[in-house]
């Protein structure tokens, strides 16, 4: 296990060296820069190259990608033009509400698709089982930022149960008015990846109920609730803990859409004001972040499939 | 002992009942106001941008200038007490007011206002061509002066009506010298809110400046100044970039003011519990590229005037005749001086038969002529796809080119990339400043003609002289040399609950003098 995880961290290495280089160049290669955006549409052409000049847009491409890296390496990420924060300020400040939102919605998804795809397998013939699954496809169906949207009308304008939209830290309102903010956004997020997981949960459940072993406890008389936990659960639950590392790659791209409903400063704002006005060292660095991200789930991922399934080897 | 106990309860529930009446009158205010706006700004240093977002944030807030714009377009004096024209216009005096603190502390003199002039020129490439080599210079601590080589009578109106602003702050903060120099180090102005912090993708909060004295006579302001109080203590600026959010934000309580989208006017309008703010914003133009390309034939530029109809294409903009104006003039608002008809029988004539003529004239053998427009801007972008029916239709072979904001004036830079471009000009009260006519600017009017009187213009000595001379300017544009076809004027809404009381809303919402019932 050890050196299956040296090996794996190491592979990083060029990964992020293409990466660095791919999403460098392509950020370049968009037309637009900082410069011009700061100065607005009414600004004349000499006092944009007089601000490119100052912030040393004019230099060579390979120089500035050089510079970049130089910096990578004495733990300097760079500076944005328009935030001025280091950019572990930067991405941190930026970070933590998307991670308080995804793994929220994450847990609303898994709290709600477990019992509930397990309902739909033990009853998947009955009104109950239909009921679930029309749930899971209405999940399924309906994007998150209408789903964002009709719940602000119904829940803030009409009934003011939850702030329409924005966001206080922790540190401003303290927990439990932090989540009020979260409510919402984490449920508009979290449904779509709830109905996924019914119908994988409901799925795993099936097949394996129609298995021969669980036949045979049924058959020593062992009641449901110990069939399902003991014997059902823990050998259906392999392919949804592998659907779960991609709900949370999924739910993380996804909480751009639903943090720009609920004007939530996440990462996924952070990177399209980015975009918007070509701020090239934040875009590196977040691309960079992601991709580490990536690797990081997918490693966690295998790693958990050993611990459930021991006949997974690593090696 | 009985009956005691029971007038004392009886005159207990009377005082009681008698406290809520006495205040029922005296409103309660909120010590915040939110208000939001639509765009992330970029930099809140309003003096090296001229995106209205960072104006509408710190301008008049954080930082002031010597004069400022009235809702009527006349100009007022604000951080100056005195301004004076000598020489025949080569010469500008301004006295200072005594006693304006900065936010630091500091006393503002004039060595801080020469620098923070100065800076101004050096940024701003229009006002450094108006006034060439010549700098501001502090004559005492309360004046400051400017020399020019030529006569130039409308520096006041520049320094109040400049897009990027001509900010007065502390000269300690210019020689901080932080790279890049262009940059402030500090927000610090003179204005009655001090910048507290700008939270990212959030808010940016302004807090109340205890030390600031209001200007002129209580309850006179108007427009970008005036008597300014800082009735709420603290001020969010929220950054709300969907329109939806932010109108759900107004009806939920927690917006108090916000730019409201076009669309959704009719919801409002006449609704008691809300107040729509309609204000001029500026004029809506197609840009041609008069240097290279089928845009550089004049007479391909008169023929596309002439087919155009400009009510159509702003109906498709925005729906609704209450936020657009139709209008041939250059100059807006009409209470201007320089406001002229001249040349208005070019404009609008949506004539297919003369389009065909001038096309004929101008040798156009079906070319694309490529329209660059943001999709960032939804009314530019409605805008852009009637202009293209509208030319399809008299056989001009339109191409639209539809990029977001950054690469829009990216592309723009690239002269061989375009034939013509859709944005709006800001308001303008003087010829000289509009940035269709600038030879430097996108578009690049530099013919030889349109730059001479446009220089006679600027300085000239005779105003009467100047604005016949106008007049005749804008004929021989609308009917020769079309730098630009103007469809017409624009307005912006903003929206606020009725519980919001006072304050001034031209070109936004302006935070002083506005107070929000609990």
């Amino acid at each position: 296990m050890g050196r299956y995880l040296l090996r794996r961290i190491v592979s990083l290495a060029p990964t992020l060296v293409i990466v660095s280089l791919l999403i460098f160049t392509l950020i370049h290669l968009i037309p637009g820069d900082p410069a011009r955006v700061m100065l607005g549409d009414r600004a004349t052409e000499q006092d944009v190259e007089r601000l490119r000049e100052e912030l040393g847009f004019d230099r060579p491409l390979y120089i500035q990608y050089i510079n970049w890296v130089k910096g990578i390496f004495r733990g300097d990420f760079g500076r944005s033009v328009f935030i001025r924060e280091s950019m572990v300020d930067i991405i941190g400040s930026h970070m933590a509400p998307t991670i308080v939102l995804t793994f929220y919605a994450l847990l609303i998804a898994v709290a709600a698709a477990i019992p509930l795809g397990i309902i739909a397998a033990g009853r998947h013939n009955e009104a109950a089982g239909n009921l679930i699954e029309i749930f899971a496809m209405a999940g399924v169906s309906i994007p998150s930022f209408l789903l964002g949207l009709l719940m602000i009308i119904v829940f803030a304008v009409k009934l003011r149960w939850f702030p329409a939209a924005g966001y206080k830290t922790i540190d401003e309102v303290g927990f439990w008015p932090h989540l009020r903010y979260m409510h919402m956004p984490a449920a508009a997020l979290g449904c779509m990846q709830a109905g996924f997981l019914i119908r994988m949960t409901r799925a795993s459940v099936l097949e394996v109920l129609s298995s021969d072993y669980i036949r045979l406890v049924h058959a020593k008389g062992l009641d449901d609730f110990r069939i399902i936990f003991k014997h059902v659960l823990r050998n259906a639950l392999i392919p949804i803990v592998t659907t779960l590392g991609q709900s949370l790659m999924l739910l993380l791209s996804g909480a751009a859409v639903v943090e720009s409903v609920f004007n939530i400063p996440g990462i996924g704002q952070l990177i399209i004001h980015a975009v918007a006005r070509r701020d090239y060292e934040i875009i590196q660095a977040v691309v960079l972040l992601a991709t580490i991200i990536n690797v990081a789930v997918g490693l966690t991922v295998d790693v958990l499939y050993a611990i459930i399934d021991p006949r997974v080897r690593l090696e | 002992m009985k009956s005691r106990i029971f007038l004392m309860i009886s005159l207990l529930f009377a005082i009681s009942a008698l406290v809520p009446a006495a205040h029922a009158g005296d409103a309660e205010y909120k010590d915040e106001l939110h208000s939001t706006v639509a765009a992330s700004p970029d930099t809140l240093d309003c003096g090296n941008t001229s995106a209205g977002v960072a104006s509408i944030i710190s301008m008049g807030t954080i930082f002031e200038t010597l004069s400022y714009i009235r809702e009527d377009y006349s100009i007022a004096l604000e951080l100056a007490e005195d301004y004076q024209t000598a020489d025949g216009g080569r010469s500008h005096t301004y006295k200072l007011r005594r006693g304006v603190k900065f936010h630091n502390g500091e006393e503002m003199k004039a060595g801080d206002v020469a620098a923070s002039l100065n800076r101004w020129i050096d940024l701003f490439g229009t006002a450094a061509n108006l006034v060439g080599e010549s700098r501001f210079e502090k004559v005492d601590d309360y004046t400051v002066k400017i020399e020019l080589s030529q006569p130039f009578l409308y520096l006041n109106e520049l320094i109040a009506t400049a897009t990027n602003r001509p900010i007065i702050v502390p000269k300690s903060v210019l020689d901080k010298g932080e790279k890049p120099v262009s940059i402030l180090a500090e927000l610090v102005g003179t204005g009655p809110y001090k910048f507290v912090e700008w939270a990212q993708d959030r808010y940016v909060h302004l807090t109340r400046y205890d030390d600031y004295e209001p200007y002129g006579t209580k309850g006179d302001y108007s427009g970008w100044g005036g008597y300014k109080e800082a009735l709420t203590k603290d001020v969010y600026f929220d950054i709300v970039t969907e329109d939806s959010t932010r109108i759900a934000g107004l009806e939920s309580g927690e917006y108090d003011v916000t730019p409201l989208p076009y669309e959704e006017y009719e919801r409002f309008s006449g609704n008691p519990d809300y107040r729509i703010h309609k204000s001029l914003e500026g004029d809506d133009v197609l840009v041609f590229n008069k240097r290279e390309g089928i845009g550089s034939n004049p007479k391909f530029r008169q023929a596309v005037q002439s087919a155009l109809n400009t009510e159509d294409i702003l109906l498709g903009a925005y729906a609704n005749t209450e936020f657009f104006g139709v209008d041939s003039s250059y100059i807006i608002p009409s209470s201007s001086e320089w406001y002229t008809k001249a040349g208005s029988q070019y404009y609008n004539v949506h004539d297919p038969e003369k389009t065909a003529a001038l096309l004929k004239d101008a040798g156009y053998s079906g070319e694309p002529f490529r329209i660059l427009v943001s999709s960032s801007y939804p009314h530019f972008y409605k805008a852009g796809i009637v202009i293209e029916q509208q030319l399809k239709v008299v056989n001009i072979n339109v191409e639209l080119k539809v990029t977001d904001w950054a690469t829009f004036m990216a592309t723009r830079k690239e002269q061989s990339q375009w034939d013509a471009f859709i944005t709006s000009l800001p308001v303008t009260s003087f010829p000289p400043f509009i940035l269709s006519l600038n030879a430097l600017w996108a578009g690049w009017s530099e013919d030889e003609y349109l730059q001479s009187e446009l220089r006679a213009i600027t300085y000239a000595t005779d105003k009467s002289e100047a604005i016949a001379r106008w007049e005749k300017l804008q004929e021989w544009c609308l009917a020769e040399y079309v730098p630009a076809c103007k469809y017409g004027n624009e307005y912006r809404l903003d929206i606020s609950t009725s519980k919001v009381e006072g304050g001034s809303f031209m070109e936004g919402t302006h935070p002083w003098n506005i107070r929000v019932r609990k």
